[in-house]
Order: C-alpha cells, then structure tokens, then sequence
C-alpha cells in the first residue's frame, strides 16, 4: 500500500510546480478525489471533474457539472439521485454551526436548482422550473440563514440564461438586492455588462415607492443599493 | 374553639406529629360518648381550619391519613382483588393477607390510609378500617372511621386464605401476543424431534431438555404420579437489532393452535406463563410468589404445573443423525503428490510486461552510442546539463539525474525507477507478477554501488563510481596550465613535486581521477594535497544538489525530497515524495 501522506505531499508538490496531470495520478493513487477534481475542473476536464466529484462523494457538484457543463443529463440525473440518497452531509459553505435543519434546506434548495437545470436543458416541466426559481428569490429575498446562497444565486442566474429569460435574471438579482445580499449589486452590474452590454442603472434608494416602502417596514433592503 | 372530635382524637401523650407512630399508637383512644350519625354528621360538616393549631402542630390537616392504618379491601371478584394485591405486593412493609367471607375477597395489609383508599378505588373495592377484630366501613375521604362494636364485619366471619388461592382464583386473561425473541413449549417427547427439526430448518436457536411436572394447587392428592415432557427454547438466531430476530408468528400461531404442545413465555428461570395469558399480577410481582419448584401457569385444557428440570439443556444439533456418507473416511490416495523431488511450488517466471498507466515521469534515459553522439545538441544550455551525469558502458550508457531526468528528451529509451535504490525498468512497463519494494531492496544489497536496468531478456548493470558529468562530453579538457610564476618558484615546485611523485607510489584508482588530476596540472594538485583538506569539511561544502543525490543513491527518498523540495525543485521532488510513497521512505526514520 503506498502512503497516502507521502502520495499527497508528492501531488501538493507537483500542483506547486505547475505539473497537474502528475498531481492528479497521485491524488487519485492516494483516493483524495476532490482536488483531483479541483484540478480537473480548472482544466476544464469537465468530465474528469464530474467522474472525481463523485468519487468524492461530492454528488451534488458532480450533478451540476455533469448538467451545467458536460450536458449529459442522465449522469446528472443520476448524480443528483445519489446526492438524495446520501442524506445529512452539510454542503461546505453550510458551516458546522448551522443548524441540520438549515442545512437540509439549504442541501434541497441547491439540488432543486440543479434540477431546474436538467429540466431547462431537456426543455421539459417548465412550470416546475418557474416554480422553482421563485422558490430561490423568496429565498433570496426573506432567507434569513447564510445557507451558501451566493451559489444558488450564481446557479439561478445561469438556468435563467440557459432558458434565454434575462428577465428572470432581473427578477433573481432584483430578489438578492432587497434581501440585502453582499455584494448582489456588483454582480448584477457585472452580469448586466457582460450580457447585455450597458451598465446598470438601479434607482437611488428613496426614490423607488417598493423600496422606500420595504424600509418603512424596517427591513435592510436597499441597503446595498445604498453603499454602491 | 375546635371541635371536640378532634382534640379527642388526640390522645395527650402522643407524640410529636410527624413522627413514626408505632400501630399500637396508631389505635385510637376510646372515643367519647356521641351517636355514630352524630359523628357522621359532623365530621361531614366542613370544619373551618385553625390556622394557630395547625400551625403550631406543623403539620397539614391530612397528615393522619398518611400513616399506615390496618386497611381490608373488599372486592366482589377475585380478579380485583388480585389486582390490589399486586399493588400491595410492591409495598415491602404492606404484609398482605387475603381472606374469603360473605361471598366477597379481603384483602386486609397495613398500609397508609390514602393509599389503601385510592388503590381501593383503582380496583373498584370498598374500604374498611381494622379496629380490633372488625373492619369498619370507611367512608373513602377524611378522618379512619371511629371504632364500634356494632357495625363493619367481625374479622372471625372472614376465613384466611393464601396469597395463592387469590391468584388461582383470579385466574388468567388473553391478551395478543406481542413477538417474541424466545418462547418456550412444552411438548410430549414423541412430538419433540419433529419441532426441534422444523427450528433447525428455520434456523432458529433451539433447545431441549426433559423436565418433570406435578399438579400446583394440588396439596391433597399428593399420590398422583408425576409425568415427563420435553421443555424445548426456541430463539431468534439473528443479532439485535435485526428486524428478523424473532421466532416467527407462524410457528408460534402453529404451536399455539396444537392441543397437545404448551407454547410459554419466560417471566423468570422459575416462572413459565402460557405465551397470551397474562395475571392481574404484573410478571414480576408473580415471579416474586414462585416457591422453590419452577412453576408453569397455563389455562385449561393445559392447567398450572410445578416443574423440575431432569437434565441440562441440549442443542438441537444433538438430535439429527448423521448418514453413512458423512461418516469420516481415510483419504483418497491418488490427491496428493508422490514423485515429487521437492514439495515446493515453482516459483513464477518474473515476467516484463506493458503497464496500464504511462504517464509517470521518467527517472533516467538509457542511450546508445548515437544518441550519445546526439546529446551535447540537445543538453547544451539545458538545465539538466548542469547536474545530469552520464555512466558510460559497451554499447548502452546511463543518463541519470538527482531526483530524475523528468524532461521528456526525445532521444534513447526512457526508465523509470522501481525502487529505492537505482533499478530502473523501460518506463510504461512493469514486472509480473508485481514485486514489492523489499525485493528491490534486497537486490540492490546484492550489488552496491551500481545501477541495474531489467529487460526482458537481461539485467544491464551500471557501475556509478565511473560516473561523469554529462558537460564532460562537450567540454574536452582544459587547454595546457600556464603558471605564471617567477624561474625560481617555478623550479622549486618542480623539484618538490618531482620528489612527492618518488615518494607516493602511484595507487591505481579509477581513470576518471586520474585524468582529472592530470588536467588539473601537478601546481594545483600539489596546493591542494598541501593544504590537506579535511572530508568532514568538503562534505559540508557539497552543494544542496550532491547532498540530495547522495541521500537518494542510500534509499533515502524522503531526505533527498525535502532537500528538492526546499531548494524549488519541486517538481524532482514531487517524484521522490511519490517513489518514498510507494517503495517506502527509505531506512532513515528522520521525517523532513
């Protein structure tokens, strides 16, 4: 049996010396799948990385990559299948004091999104997939758990622009303002830039009735808006 | 002003309340001279509480009734009277009797009249207080009712009975059986065998053993012969925790349905009750009634038992017997070898085959004499001609370098090393079978100081010690030394080292020295052999990249990866870090 230590520090060595595929043998030889993974994803071995994901018992980003980018919507199917069955493993944003409860629906919330995903690329059940991107701005909007939800936000927006609806982009992003997430403004702005080519133009806090009306109600919204 | 009654009750002398009253205490004194329905009637009135005497009693005002009173309950079936006895049972100090009288069951214990009241009406009784020999009708609330020769029942009426003819009397109810993990049947030893082989098919835990029964509740005929069965356990055979650890209902619905097997629960090693038949008595307090012979209570047709086990129980096992092909026989003598010079095994022919994986890095290159011709083209201005070295032999020479050539050159064969030491083999190739590392380990003892490549058909060895730097190859000997020194140094170096070269006989060492003693020119050689270097110290001046090179040639990978890895090349040390993974660290135990 060779030693797994060792193996990994060969591999960390090869990683700093710009030698990925030897460092990927030996991740792999030492059964640490998920920087194989990493590696193979930076790549952009997508069907490397997915195949490691799994190994690594990372179903769910497996099941997005296998969706998302590789297209096999079986696989990703399948993934986000196993990803069901193998309950109560936090995701790695979800820390460790959150509560199980919290976690599970954050873990549900993600995998709903993938299968929104799979849906929006076999084009079938597209009320569900509406269904389930208003259950991602509710979640944005009134969430009160950092459930890792930058990533549902990111994966949200990227099933809206696989459906070709910028406007529910918008509405997303709209959700992720008024929910007062960090940074929800530069991203919209990015995003509205690199898609649509004009900068974005939000209304100055005060002046638009709906937000002037969530800050009488005492809620953060606009908060963002405010800073940038 | 309090009432009468109760400052009466008093007697005034006793002691302190709240202290234990012995029962001779606990009788009242004789009342005063009041009519019983006057006593009744006021007691019934509500008495408004003294908040001064009571206070200074310090007790409350149902303090009485805590202490323990002779209290009878009656009850008009055993059934219930049974059920208060085995309340009374858990109470240690309760003493329990049980009497019959009137058509009604009395059970008569000392017990505190609270208690007794409430347990009373659990099992829908009647109360009565002892005075004497009578029991007074309690009233179930307030003050014991007052002695009186007239009323309640003389205790004289009530004849004494054991605690077990209540228990026989109350008799038994079905209840579901609830699954099992063990029941226990009784069965006549004709019908035995048949059971214990259906277990043994169902896999269950079964055993046996014969036991002998005689009547309970059956003192007067003590003449009656007793008879034999067979007690048979049959247990789940699964681990706790399984679903399927119990005996299956099926049998137990059959054993259950044949009129001739009794199908028991154990409540205790001494205690079997029908599996479905449950007492008033809860198991334990049932248990604690057991005698000194094992009891079985069952209902009719199948009736109650005193129980004496004849002999240990036996595995079902024991019962089947074997047939004649499984009786134990000599062996078959064509099985075994007879002509053999040695009972060994051939050893495997060590094979050289293709790998799966060929995407390691390559440890050295093996050339021929034209990619020796071809290498300064290739090695000029490269990295690797700085610390490559070459070992020369008759047709094939060894390119190797401190933690690995790593460069894919295209030029020779490319090798990859197998093992801690110096053994290489073509790279993409592996042996067969597959070799752990103490046998390369092993091999390179054989032959120290060398370098061996396997193919398929022989084993090339490399000796290192005539390594040269891979330069040498390209950069031919230094032009002729030209010491500028004055004619009178230049002559007196000449002479002494003429007389050094008499006096030193020349030692014959390896070629490679010579000649670069002789480059070198006899000035310098003679400086340095004056100034008389120590080792300790040149080997203090080794570069990172000698020192690495020379731990890696003893087997020691982990040193040699620490000193690539800490100088930056972490590429050579990523390799070594791999091969210490798979060939082992090497003998030295330090971890970098």
């Amino acid at each position: 049996m060779p030693e797994i230590s060792l193996l990994t520090r060969a591999a960390s060595c090869y990683e700093r010396a710009g030698v990925p595929l030897d460092a990927v043998r030996c991740y792999r030889a030492a059964g640490n799948y998920r920087p194989a993974a990493q590696i193979w994803e930076n790549l952009g071995a997508f069907q490397e990385a997915a195949r490691d994901y799994a190994a690594a018992g990372a179903h769910e980003v497996a099941a997005w990559i296998y969706a998302h980018h590789v297209g096999d919507i079986p696989a990703a199917r399948a993934e986000l299948a196993a990803a069901e069955a193998t309950p109560g493993r936090p995701g790695p944003a979800a820390g460790a004091a959150t509560p199980p409860t919290a976690a599970t629906r954050a873990a549900q919330l993600r995998r709903r999104v993938i299968q929104a995903r799979c849906n929006a690329a076999e084009n079938v059940a597209g009320t569900e997939t509406l269904a389930i991107l208003r259950e991602v701005m509710q979640h944005l909007e009134q969430g009160r758990e950092p459930l890792d939800l930058a990533r549902v936000e990111e994966r949200a927006v990227q099933v809206a622009e696989v459906m070709n609806r910028p406007d529910l982009v918008a509405l997303l992003f709209a959700a992720a303002v008024r929910g007062g997430r960090y940074q929800a403004v530069e991203r919209w702005s990015a995003w509205s830039l690199r898609v649509l080519g004009v900068p974005l133009l939000l209304p100055e806090p005060g002046t638009d009735p709906a937000m002037v009306a969530d800050a009488a109600d005492g809620r953060p919204a606009g908060s963002q808006a405010a800073r940038s | 002003m309090p009432p009468r009654q109760q400052r009466g009750r008093r007697a005034p002398s006793a002691p302190p309340a709240g202290r234990i009253r012995s029962r001779a205490e606990e009788l009242p004194q004789p009342p005063p001279v009041t009519l019983p329905e006057q006593a009744e009637s006021r007691s019934q009135e509500p008495r408004p509480p003294d908040p001064a005497t009571e206070e200074a009693r310090g007790v409350r005002p149902d303090e009485d009734a805590r202490q323990a009173v002779v209290l009878a309950g009656s009850f008009a079936d055993a059934w219930a009277a049974a059920g208060y006895l085995g309340q009374l049972l858990d109470l240690a100090e309760a003493m329990p009797t049980v009497r019959y009288g009137r058509g009604r069951w009395w059970v008569v214990a000392s017990i505190p009249l609270n208690l007794g009241r409430e347990l009373i009406e659990l099992a829908e009784g009647r109360g009565y207080v002892r005075h004497g020999d009578r029991l007074q009708p309690d009233r179930g609330w307030g003050a014991a009712p007052r002695p009186s020769e007239s009323r309640g029942t003389a205790l004289d009426h009530l004849s004494e009975l054991s605690l077990l003819d209540l228990v026989r009397a109350a008799g038994m109810h079905a209840r579901p059986a609830s699954p099992r993990e063990q029941v226990i049947a009784l069965v006549p030893t004709a019908r035995a065998p048949s059971l214990l082989r259906r277990a043994l098919e169902m896999r269950l835990h079964a055993a046996f053993r014969p036991v002998r029964l005689s009547p309970l509740f059956n003192g007067s005929a003590p003449e009656q012969q007793p008879g034999t069965l067979v007690e048979v356990r049959i247990a789940g055979n699964a681990p706790a925790g399984r679903q399927d650890r119990h005996v299956s209902e099926s049998l137990i619905a059959m054993l259950d349905a044949d009129a001739n097997v009794l199908l028991c629960r154990e409540v205790s090693p001494r205690l079997l009750v029908q599996h479905d038949r449950h007492s008033p008595l809860t198991d334990r307090q049932l248990a604690a009634l057991v005698g000194d012979d094992a009891w079985v209570l069952a209902d009719p047709p199948h009736g109650c038992w005193s129980m004496t086990p004849l002999a240990e129980f036996a595995g079902a096992g024991s019962l089947v017997r074997l047939g004649l092909s499984h009786q134990l026989e000599p062996g078959d003598e064509s099985w075994p070898d007879h002509d053999l010079a040695t009972p060994l095994p051939e050893p495997a022919e060590l094979k050289i085959v293709p790998a799966l994986d060929r995407g390691g890095p390559i440890d050295a290159l093996l050339l021929d004499d034209d990619d020796l011709a071809g290498l300064p083209l290739l090695l000029q201005g490269h990295p690797l001609a700085e610390f490559a070295t070459l070992v020369r032999g008759r047709d094939r020479h060894l390119l190797t370098a401190p933690g690995g050539i790593i460069e894919r050159i295209p030029l020779g064969e490319y090798l990859a090393c197998v093992g801690p030491g110096p053994i290489y083999l073509a790279h993409g190739w592996r042996t067969e079978p597959r070799l752990p590392a103490d046998v390369w380990r092993r091999l390179i003892t054989v032959v120290p100081g060398t370098a061996l490549v396997l193919e398929q058909t022989r084993t090339m060895v490399f000796d290192l010690n005539r390594r040269q730097p891979v330069w040498e190859l390209w950069a031919g000997g230094l032009p002729p030394f030209d010491a500028q020194l004055d004619a009178d140094a230049d002559e007196l170096l000449s002479r002494m080292e003429e007389q050094l070269r008499a006096a030193t006989q020349p030692r014959p060492g390896d070629p490679r020295q010579r000649g670069k003693a002789d480059q070198q020119g006899g000035a310098r050689g003679l400086l340095r052999r004056l100034t008389r270097t120590d080792p300790a110290a040149s080997r203090d001046r080794l570069d990172w990249r000698e020192r690495a090179d020379e731990a890696e040639r003893a087997g020691e990978l982990l040193v040699a990866a620490k000193l690539h890895e800490d100088n930056g090349e972490l590429e050579r040390a990523g390799r070594l870090y791999e091969r210490a993974a798979y060939e082992g660290p090497g003998g030295s135990s330090q971890q970098p």
